[in-house]
């Protein structure tokens, strides 16, 4: 039996117009992006597009023939929800080429006030099994479905197989705890959470201090981790924090490793997804730029012959060598574990 | 190979040690950064202090910001709302927008302490500019002379840092340094001329990738 591969598009990240430009030029199919407001999963200081930036932006891609996916993927809370509805108006507006949503009611207005505006489940809605799938795309419409981290990608082959929509995983990037969407760590602590406010780990509640050599990090006056001099270190979060369980010190929820698919890309290729998303919207256009060019290669190479595809040492450590923690993994996608 | 000519007197570097020249020339070259049109993104940030140091203290250099741009001087009393360590290379490429930031301080080359919320807002605040300084220089200045302060820069930015080492592993302390008589500071110079010369190559190869025009954007 002949296997078919398909070549997914790459879906870049970009906080902000010197990034989007990097990805785009270094070879990116497609950018997504956040407005400067709580409506998007990185609301952090400084970060994201004003309405005009998000205009040029898209501007600068299209005369470049790349997409620009806008990302309205938290939910809003009970009082005020006019900052994600005129975020999709203004995506819609500027001719944005899609808009990436978690939250029902969201979804419902898109379909609703913008039906020629494609709609991408994020995953932030958490949704990983085909029926799920196949809800949203009655209900709502959706074209494309960005599943979470936690499926196999023997799970994510049945359901390319099985679905109609447009199937985008992650690629490389930080690592959630695998819950997308519904992780109560930060709030816990912070007061502030990915899903309602977009930020884990907000910048108020995060402290650096460091005597001699030694790097105390704290979230709300809580000491999460504790770096030995010259140890790498990355943004602290909860889920990533060293502590104290069953007489030994550890990251008891989750290491601090990088997600990083370039090894598995022929059977991520074979599984018939349409779209690899690269995760850090929060980082600079430098390492927009590294990463999308260490990608757009490693695509190409695999696409022109998928059967002699091995992952290059160099791409390898470029990856590592801008990633949060310096290490990396193949998540759930090589795992038993779901 | 790239040569880059050292300059015939690498001890003329030694008199931007002090903080007042090292002060200014990083408020020129924010200055130029945040021209009018660009005093707008500074406003999150306008009333606060911050302090760049070097981890052994020898440089401080103290930066506050208002309504009319940043302030840039060496010494203050003041306590700043952020603190930023790392060396000399770290905190200019930090300011100027040289390297990827985030993999600076998860290297631990650079450490952010006091307020991390103003911190991360200035980081990004530079992120988003959408500014290539060496062509702005050059647009301004003409290409020669652009190259040439440019190059003059970065190796004044190299030599102090150098120097700084080599002061450092000597265990000489701060103010002993400028009691080196003229021969020893060439002296000590001169016997690592070699290795500075390769990293001056290495900054005008990073240099020069800025220079050079993206790669094209492949066809999807
Ligand atoms: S605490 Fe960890 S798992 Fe939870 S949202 Fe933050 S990064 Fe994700």
């Amino acid at each position: 039996m002949t296997t078919d591969y398909r070549k997914p598009e790459l879906v870049c990240p970009a906080g902000n117009l010197p990034a989007l430009k990097a990805a785009v030029d270094a070879g990116g199919d497609t950018v997504y992006l956040g407005f400067r407001n709580a409506s998007n999963a990185r609301n952090f200081e400084g970060l994201n597009f004003s309405r005009e930036e998000v205009e040029e932006g898209i501007q600068y891609a299209h005369d470049r023939n790349a997409r620009v996916f806008v990302a309205v993927n938290t939910s809003p809370g009970p009082r005020n929800i006019s900052p994600w509805t005129s975020s999709i108006d203004i995506a819609s507006e500027l001719g944005a080429d899609a808009v990436i949503i978690s939250d029902i009611a969201l979804l419902a207005y898109a379909k609703e006030n913008h039906p020629n505006l494609r709609r991408h489940l994020s995953v932030q809605a958490s949704a990983g099994n085909y029926e799920a799938l196949e809800f949203y795309a009655r209900e709502f419409g959706i074209q494309r479905a960005v599943l979470p981290r936690i499926l196999t990608l023997d799970a994510i082959r049945e359901i390319c197989s099985k679905s109609s929509l447009e199937i985008e995983i992650f690629a490389s990037g930080g690592l959630c705890v695998m819950a997308e969407g519904r992780c109560w760590l930060s709030s816990y602590i912070t007061g502030d959470s990915p899903n309602m406010n977009g930020v884990c780990s907000p910048a108020h509640a995060v402290r650096f201090e460091q005597e001699n050599g030694t790097l105390d990090v704290k979230l709300d006056g809580m000491l999460i981790n504790k770096f030995a001099p010259d140890e790498a270190a990355a943004y602290p979060t909860l889920c990533k924090g060293r502590f104290e369980a069953g007489g030994k010190t550890g990251h008891v929820m989750e290491a601090p490793y990088s997600l990083n698919t370039l090894e598995v890309l022929p059977e991520i290729f074979a599984a018939g997804v349409h779209g690899l998303k690269i995760e850090g919207r929060q980082r600079s256009k430098h390492y927009v730029r590294s990463v999308v060019s260490t990608w757009r290669e490693a695509v190409d190479v695999c696409a022109s012959d998928p059967h002699g595809y091995v992952a290059k040492k160099e791409w390898m450590a470029s990856l590592n060598a801008t990633s949060e923690g310096g290490a990396h993994t193949t998540g759930a996608y090589e795992d038993d574990w779901r | 190979m790239l040569k880059l000519k050292i300059l015939p007197q690498p001890e003329v570097f030694l008199q931007l040690l002090p903080g007042m020249l090292q002060a200014q020339t990083l408020e020129l070259l924010l200055g130029h950064i945040f021209t009018s049109s660009r005093q707008k993104y500074l406003q999150p940030i306008s009333g606060k202090r911050f302090l760049f140091r070097t981890p052994d203290g020898e440089i401080e250099l103290f930066m506050c910001v208002d309504h009319l741009g940043i302030h840039i001087q060496p010494h203050t009393q003041e306590v700043p709302d952020v603190t930023i360590s790392g060396d000399l290379m770290a905190l200019t490429a930090l300011c100027l927008g040289l390297e990827d930031t985030d993999s600076l301080f998860f290297s631990r080359r650079l450490l952010l302490t006091g307020d991390t919320s103003t911190g991360l807002m200035f980081k990004n605040i530079l992120a988003n500019l959408d500014f290539d300084l060496c062509a702005e220089l050059e647009l301004k200045l003409g290409k020669h002379t652009a190259d040439m302060l440019w190059r003059m820069a970065t190796q004044a930015i190299n030599a102090v840092e150098f120097f700084d080492q080599q002061v450092a592993r000597a265990g000489i302390v701060v103010g002993e340094r400028f009691g080196l008589s003229p021969v020893e500071k060439v002296k000590s110079l001169e016997t690592q001329l070699h290795s500075l010369n390769e990293k001056h190559v290495a900054l005008k190869q990073r240099l020069e990738r800025r220079h050079r025009p993206d790669r094209a954007k492949q066809a999807a």
